[in-house]
């Protein structure tokens, strides 16, 4: 006896010592990762999933976004102009002086725009503007032209030297460089634009480091706080509107750590005082909270592990974990509490462990659905909660019995009584026939409810961004003209003639959605370069019509006034000058750094990629456009957004086709467990609750979304393990059911507590996560006792009756 | 390069400015030209258009005639020595043909001219500081028969332009622009009158684009 105590007490310390070192593992591990670079994950993007069959489309969402996610541009906007530009350059040098941000531009160092002519001068024989090529080709009168170029007034944008382009070919091609940015102007080397009395000045500056980096988001929060400030205070009137991925970033952050608190702190104390007032017992308290945070501990760790970093999604979810992790230790407490003196900590374990294994299963079976969904914010969900619920099970099947050897002295009493009072009567007021009415009854309500629910698979469920940022990037957008451009066309080569020959194709059939209306433009990399075979068109086209025969090219000059060796210096250079721009000299000129996002280059062996962005499409356009890439070889139309809502919308069919299917699954194995009539009345409940649920957003006119749906399936999971512990809890030897009923009362609640609080989360996925678990939780626990075992009538136990 | 041309622009519109626009000195006779400048809704008058260009053999001269409308922008005929007719804009320059249409040439406006154009109608609004901002200004003789020299104060535009001297009395008279390449345009303007309003024709070839 003596020597089996002494095992007894080696192998609970044994035990303890165990639990101890892994969770000051996990502990440690997730220490270390918060104390390098942070681990959050706070692009965005990265919580969609990869909705492009083709890979260099997808490689081409990314590299566009890496190319606008470092930029972050400024507007400056007062009444008074020149104090408006007073403002914008003292603002860009508080900037500068910074550190945070780099290449602070507010105004554009002095710029050669001849670079521009220089570059291109030297292939001025294959370059030749759309409407040039049209007149020369239709055979258009050359001393007309030459008039035109000599007499005509205001030629404006890139003038080119009046002896090297004599009849201005050049200047029209360099005018059809999409190098305006749209309404500004250039004013004292500034951007500037005027909108009635209001004058903006545009800011550039890029960022040092990736804007995803929480050391970035400090520095350049902090920077431009600071340099605003200065700004009110010099120029009072005068506003700051700003854009860039790092705002959005630091932003989503920012409230996402809030929530994490909020949600994390009001559940902690929330179900720290609920067990207070249901167990009255410190000591438990700590032990609940200690095979909590063991569940948590360990789920952050090893999804760390796993996929290195974490989404804000899921670190907000992960807080609304506590209150489902409690769970298992709150079943244990309820057994000890009902135990009394008769009280052994591993019979206490065996006795909680069936309840607990089902629940368990059916928790896991819902979050290993959301597993399978390939939307990578979800995946880590599911492992986060998987983990996470899987340590809190055996840390209070293993762990807890370690810890809490000694008899509860003191149960109770009173309240499992009025409990046990509670159930008898509620029980019986759904039991029998009454329980087909009341089942009858909530489906008779839902009808209309389900008949009402609509859905909605837009793209902002998974991304929200900041309304204060939207807008004024929709300030800086009507400024600049540029376009977010989540919508765009990758064409594809063999080679960069082939990707340049099949861009031309795809903008000349997008000219005609310009012309009618539905689109602005398109930017592509062959309006900077145009084609080999186009240049080779362009310069057959001038050689047949111009230099064919020299001598009346020649005359021709001569007689509108030309001095003769001006038009002998053109004559030569055409004879010289004939090698074609390539995509290598405009990529080695500075002009090509603010378009070179157009071009893609050499993504796979023998594979060629171009980008072209069309501008100010129209949501009628979308469907053309994306016909319009399955006519043209080699083209594909990427809408990201649109992508995703259409994953949305199909996962949303099929994850309500799942969820059919996981009540089927868990039903056979309820049946498998407790008979074809206790699995009925076992699954009736979270049936009801979930069925309840749909209907309850049709009712709040609340268009459900796939998170909904997936949510459903964690109702399954997570609502049908209160019927489960009912039943076993009735089932167990010497059961009081008082001490059941509050078991499985306080479980419920402690869930609905931090899943309620997921439903105020500003994530529109989450919230909708936590609303439908809170109401489908909320109605499985309430129909709970209609799993009652028929055959056994509910009594009201009293404390002597645990003998 | 870029910039010199839209101050060129510039001046060229301002060559329907009724004079005294740029009367400086006299703060008394800036409000009384403010308050003319915003009298006259169009001017009509001749132009001379005489171009030294260092290609050339010899000066291009052109002859036409031009409509300022205070609201819209300016209507360039030329006569000779071929006849095209021109709006200049907010919207840019085209060129439009007999029937009032507009030319495709470009597939669009060049840049910059709108932006003249609305620089021009600020500084008719009173805003002369987009002027001061580029140029030094030179003023001299009287409100009848005046002299100025504008100078750009600015490296970028020095580079390209030397200099302006505008001339003038009730109405702008003459225009030199010198560039620093020693290209050198003169125009004359002679017959100004003031129009009550724009005339329908003139209306029409605004809206043509």
């Amino acid at each position: 006896m003596l020597y089996e105590a002494r095992v007894s007490v080696r192998s609970t310390w044994a035990v303890r010592l165990a639990w101890l070192l892994l969770a000051l593992a996990a502990g440690a591990y997730c220490a270390m990762r918060f104390a390098g670079p942070s681990p959050l994950q706070t692009n965005l993007l990265a919580l969609l999933p990869p909705t492009e069959a083709d890979p260099v489309a997808e490689r081409a969402v990314d590299s566009l976004a890496s190319a606008m996610g470092d930029r972050t541009v400024f507007l400056v906007t007062g009444n008074d102009p020149e104090k408006t530009r007073a403002a914008a350059r003292a603002f860009g040098t508080s900037l500068a002086q910074s550190g945070a941000l780099r290449n602070v531009l507010a105004e554009l160092p002095p710029f050669d725009l001849s670079q521009i002519a220089r570059l291109y001068a030297p292939h001025r024989f294959g370059l030749l503007s759309a409407d040039d090529g049209a007149s020369l080709a239709s055979g258009a009168d050359l001393s007309d032209a030459l008039a035109r170029r000599l007499y005509a007034p205001m030629r404006g944008g890139l003038a080119t030297r009046l002896a090297d382009d004599p009849f201005g070919w050049l200047e029209h091609f360099l005018g059809t460089l999409p190098l305006s940015a749209g309404n500004l102007d250039l004013e004292d080397n500034m951007l500037v634009m005027h909108r009635g009395a209001s004058t903006s000045v545009l800011v550039n500056a890029t960022l040092p480091a990736s804007a995803y980096e929480s050391a970035t988001q400090h520095a350049v929060r902090d920077a431009v706080t600071r340099a605003e400030g200065e700004l009110q205070r010099s120029y009072p009137g005068v506003t700051l509107a700003r854009t860039g991925a790092v705002f959005y970033a630091d932003v989503a952050r920012q409230s996402a750590e809030r929530e994490v608190h909020v949600i994390g702190a009001v559940s902690a104390v929330g179900i720290a005082l609920l067990m207070l007032w249901v167990f009255r017992s410190p000591r438990l308290i700590v032990l609940g909270f200690a095979s909590t945070a063991i569940g948590i501990v360990c789920a952050l760790a090893a999804t760390l592990l796993v996929f290195g970093k974490l989404h804000l999604l899921t670190l907000v979810f992960g807080a609304s974990l506590i209150g489902e992790a409690v769970d298992y230790s709150i079943q244990y407490f309820v057994v000890y509490l009902s135990a009394g003196r008769r009280w052994h900590a591993r019979r206490g374990a065996r006795a909680v462990r069936p309840a607990l294994t089902v629940a368990l299963a059916t928790s896991l079976f819902g979050y290993a659905i959301l597993a399978g969904v390939p939307f990578p914010a979800l995946r880590q969900i599911a492992c986060f909660a998987i983990v996470g619920i899987g340590a809190a099970f055996a840390s209070v099947l293993w762990l807890l019995p370690a810890l809490l050897v000694e008899p509860a002295k003191r149960a109770p009493a009173r309240l499992f009584q009025r409990a046990g009072r509670l159930l008898a009567r509620w029980s019986a007021a759904l039991h029998g026939r009454r329980a087909m009415i009341v089942a009858v009854l909530v489906v008779a309500v839902s009808v209309p409810g389900w008949l009402r629910a609509t859905s909605d698979d837009d793209v902002h469920l998974l991304i929200q961004r900041d309304a204060s940022l939207v807008s004024q990037e929709d300030a800086i957008r009507q400024a600049t003209g540029f376009d977010g451009g989540s919508q765009f066309f990758v064409v594809k080569g063999a080679n960069d003639e082939a990707v340049l020959e099949r861009t031309e194709a795809l903008v000349a059939r997008l000219d005609a959605i310009v012309a009618d209306g539905r689109l602005k433009g398109a930017q592509a990399v062959t309006s900077f370069v145009p084609s080999a075979r186009t240049q080779a068109e362009n310069r057959a086209l001038l050689d047949r019509h111009v230099f064919a025969d020299p001598d009346a090219l020649r005359a021709l000059m001569s007689k509108a006034g030309f001095r003769d060796e001006v038009a002998g210096a053109y004559l030569a250079a055409h004879a010289r000058d004939t090698r074609p721009l390539t995509i290598d000299d405009w990529l080695r000129a500075p002009i090509s750094q603010p378009y070179r996002h157009l071009w893609l280059g050499n993504v796979q062996p023998g594979v060629s990629a171009a980008v072209v962005l069309p501008t100010g499409a129209a949501e009628r356009a979308l469907p053309a456009l994306a016909s319009l890439a399955a006519t043209l070889p080699g083209v594909t139309f990427v809408d990201k957004a649109g992508s995703v809502s259409k994953l949305f919308g199909a996962y949303r069919f099929d994850a309500s086709l799942w969820l059919a299917g996981a009540l089927v699954v868990v039903f056979a194995s309820l049946a498998w467990q407790y008979g074809l009539r206790g699995a009925v009345a076992t699954a009736a409940p979270v049936a009801l609750a979930v069925g309840a649920a749909l209907a309850g957003f049709g009712y709040a006119n609340v268009p459900l979304n796939l998170f909904n749906w997936l949510a459903l399936m964690l109702v399954l999971g997570v609502g049908s393990n209160y019927a489960v512990f009912l039943r076993e809890g009735c089932a167990r030897e010497g059961a009081q059911l008082g001490a059941v009923w509050t078991g499985v009362l306080l479980s419920a609640a402690t869930t609905l507590l931090s899943f309620g609080m997921l439903a105020l989360s500003s994530m529109p996925a989450l919230a909708s996560f936590g609303a439908t678990l809170a109401a489908g939780i909320a109605v499985a626990v309430v129909l709970a006792p209609m799993g009652l075992n028929a055959t056994r009538r509910p009594l009201d136990a009293s404390p002597e009756e645990t003998r | 390069m870029n910039r010199t041309r839209r101050a060129l622009m510039a001046l060229t519109l301002f060559a329907a400015l009724p004079a005294g626009a740029f009367a400086q000195g006299e703060p008394a006779l800036v409000n009384q030209i403010a308050a003319r400048l915003a009298r006259p809704l169009a001017v009509r008058a001749r132009f001379t258009q005489t171009q030294t260009l260092a290609a050339m053999k010899a000066p291009l001269v052109s002859h036409g005639s031009l409509v300022f409308a205070r609201d819209q922008g300016v209507i360039w005929r030329i006569d000779d020595p071929y006849r095209a007719t021109y709006v200049i804009s907010d919207a840019g320059v085209v060129e439009v043909n007999a029937g009032g249409q507009r030319v495709q040439r470009g597939t669009r406006p060049p840049a910059g001219v709108g932006q003249v154009s609305k620089m021009m109608r600020s500084m008719l609004a009173g805003d002369l500081s987009s002027l001061y901002s580029q140029f030094d200004v030179k003023a001299s003789g009287t409100p009848e028969h005046w002299t100025m020299q504008l100078t750009p104060n600015q490296p970028q535009i020095a580079q390209a332009l030397k200099g302006l001297t505008l001339e003038g009395g009730a109405y702008l008279t003459n225009l030199q622009l010198s560039t620093a390449s020693g290209d050198v345009t003169r125009m004359e303007f002679t017959g100004s009158t003031t129009l009550d309003g724009l005339p329908a024709a003139e209306r029409a070839l605004f809206g043509a684009h």
